[in-house]
């Protein structure tokens, strides 16, 4: 059943140059869906339109059957969640602080969270690996401490759809592959939504139910990883020469760069 | 205290706010009660507490002093204070800088413009006169500043903070060109450029009073809204924060203040910037907090600050803005050299 219909969505952010052309999009309830594809394709456009950050000029976005256009922002606040690729970070919150700015959505016309409040953020920064840095100022951590800090934050929403702007982007590979995992198993433990837009097709292979592949602004392929990520369909798409076979050590794709 | 201390801090709870904001109100009435008390004659703290609540008999001359005389400044001095550091505090949070302050706008210019012109046109003011004639010109420059940045039917940051600082440079410029071709006047012009709070009557007070603090009530109410905003607009938004009418009021709300501060006290500088800077070192840069104590801070600070300038060189006194100089760019130097 699909928990977001994209139907016939187009975009542009200036008059004649369309970002987003006529895209049809399922994401059914429960699935970890990637968005790839080369830089300007309209992934992040994509996921701005989903979380309704922008409106698109044509076609309809619906959530659970009904329009997005029909929500308050505080109700898509309390059913999706988004994590931007570009966090500012100028004052010193302390992760805990940023956390449970999570709860907003949820304690609307309160001037203080309550302690079920406090309960979800730390399991939040359990789930995220960030605990022990609870009383830091988020300025004081490195790209990947902060870039988990927000994904708790986005977990404390208690959402039920989760969208990610490139969420491994100042990862090391030992994070980027812990939060792969985490998003995997959230998916599939407590049936969240995941959709999250990433140029590592490696980990999106492993990881993902299913790839949707842009395309300046369209939706080249969609499907599971080995029916989306073939030799040919990346040579159209990046440009790029590739060897695909299979991951020694999973059943998913595996994806190697030639020239 | 360490736990009130910005490194390793606890979210805020409601016991926690309470107690600063109770502290921090203590210090400013003990700050009040020293501006009542001293002055070219002393009045003794026995006497002032007297003739402000009428608990014990006071000498009438002393009650002439500290009532009619020092507390319409005091009270002033409180508001200009508190208002500059809210709307400074305000700015901050929607620019995400912690470098922005009351007069980016420009309108402190536009409020200058307008009270040379009346010092210019009409010598022998009254009490009405200028602050009017100032706060027509904030609100001409506020009306420009938001038309010239209003674009798709929203207030972009940059395009504000820009068209603010030219419309500003602009009427700095005629500031400048006013004085040059009415300069018998220029004494006066001089001192409002610097801020100057010894026009203090209970008239300024009534403009410029129920004007700041009413304008202060919502910027408490978004509070923590701009904690969110303070993390990035598409964070706000996602998190249901309508970022464009926050944005719009909270622009008319540090627009309004900043007016009606200019309007009775000139350009008294450096509050705005360093109070909510320093508050934020203090206590953290949760706004439900930083706010308040922004305004009791900001308060307390510029109290003594004029009590200083009208204390320092007495009879003769000093203008407040050039304290507050002399004391905030040093200090403000000392913060950003220790980051």
């Amino acid at each position: 059943m699909a928990v977001l219909t994209v139907d016939n969505v187009s975009f542009s952010y200036v008059a004649g140059i369309p970002t987003l052309r006529n895209v049809s999009l399922a994401v059914h309830r429960g699935e970890f869906l990637t968005l790839v594809g080369p830089n300007g394709s309209g992934k992040s456009t994509l996921l701005k339109i989903l979380d309704r950050i922008f409106l698109p000029d044509e076609g309809n976005i619906a959530l659970d059957g009904t329009p997005l256009a029909t929500f308050t922002r505080a109700d898509i606040a309390r059913k999706m969640a988004y994590v931007p690729q570009d966090r500012e970070g100028v004052f010193p919150f302390t992760v805990e602080e940023i956390v449970l700015m999570g709860r907003a959505p949820h304690t609307a016309g309160m001037v203080f969270e309550g302690e079920g409040d406090r309960e979800v953020a730390r399991k939040m920064m359990g789930l995220t690996d960030i605990g022990h840095l609870a009383s830091h100022p988020v300025t004081n951590l490195s790209g990947g401490e902060r870039q988990r800090a927000f994904i708790a934050r986005a977990l404390a929403q208690q959402p039920e759809v989760l969208l990610l702007d490139e969420p491994t982007a100042h990862l090391d590979i030992a994070h980027q592959v812990d939060i792969f995992r985490l998003l995997r198993s959230l998916s599939v433990d407590t049936g969240l939504t995941v959709v999250s837009v990433t140029h590592d097709l490696n980990l999106a292979a492993m990881y993902s139910d299913r790839i949707a592949m842009l395309q300046c602004g369209t939706i080249a392929a969609a499907g599971t990883p080995s029916e989306v990520l073939t030799v040919d369909r990346i040579r159209d798409v990046f440009r790029a020469e590739v060897v695909v076979d299979l991951h020694p050590a999973a059943t998913a794709p595996r994806v190697t760069v030639l020239r | 205290m360490n736990q009130f201390l910005p490194d390793r801090r606890s979210p805020l709870t409601p016991r926690r706010l309470a107690f600063i904001l109770g502290v921090l109100t203590a210090i400013l009435a003990s700050a009040g009660l020293l501006a009542l008390s001293v002055g070219s004659v002393a009045v003794p703290f026995r006497a002032v507490i007297g003739s402000c609540t009428g608990l014990f008999p006071v000498d009438s001359l002393e009650r002439l002093i500290v009532i009619d005389i020092r507390l319409p400044r005091v009270l002033l001095a409180f508001l200009v204070g508190a208002g500059l550091s809210v709307a400074g505090a305000v700015l901050q949070a929607l620019l995400r800088n912690p470098l922005a302050e009351p007069y980016i706008l420009g309108i402190s210019s536009g409020g200058t413009m307008g009270t040379i012109l009346a010092i210019a046109l009409a010598s022998g003011i009254g009490h009405i006169v200028a602050p009017a004639a100032s706060f027509a010109g904030s609100a001409l420059v506020m009306l420009l500043v938001y038309a010239l940045a209003h674009r798709r039917g929203q207030l972009e940051p940059y395009t504000l903070l820009l068209a603010g600082v030219m419309v500003g440079a602009f009427f700095n410029a005629l500031v400048l060109l006013t004085v040059a071709l009415f300069n018998q006047e220029l004494r006066n012009a001089f001192l409002w450029l610097m801020g100057n709070l010894s026009g203090a009557s209970m008239d300024a007070l009534l403009i410029a009073g129920p004007l700041t603090l009413l304008a202060t009530i919502p910027a408490f109410v978004f509070a923590r809204q701009y904690n969110l905003i303070a993390t990035g607009d598409e964070t706000a938004l996602q998190l249901g924060v309508d970022v464009r009418a926050l944005r719009r009021r909270s622009y008319a709300i540090a627009s309004i203040i900043t007016g009606a501060v200019v309007s009775v006290s000139g350009v008294v500088g450096f509050v705005g910037l360093i109070i909510p800077h320093v508050t934020r070192m203090i206590f953290g840069p949760d706004h439900r907090l930083l706010i308040p104590a922004s305004f009791l801070l900001g308060g307390t600070f510029l109290i003594l600050a004029d009590t200083l300038a009208r204390t320092i060189i007495a009879p003769a006194e000093i203008p407040v803005g050039a304290v507050t100089a002399v004391i905030g760019a040093p200090v403000f130097i000392y913060l950003l050299r220790r980051r």
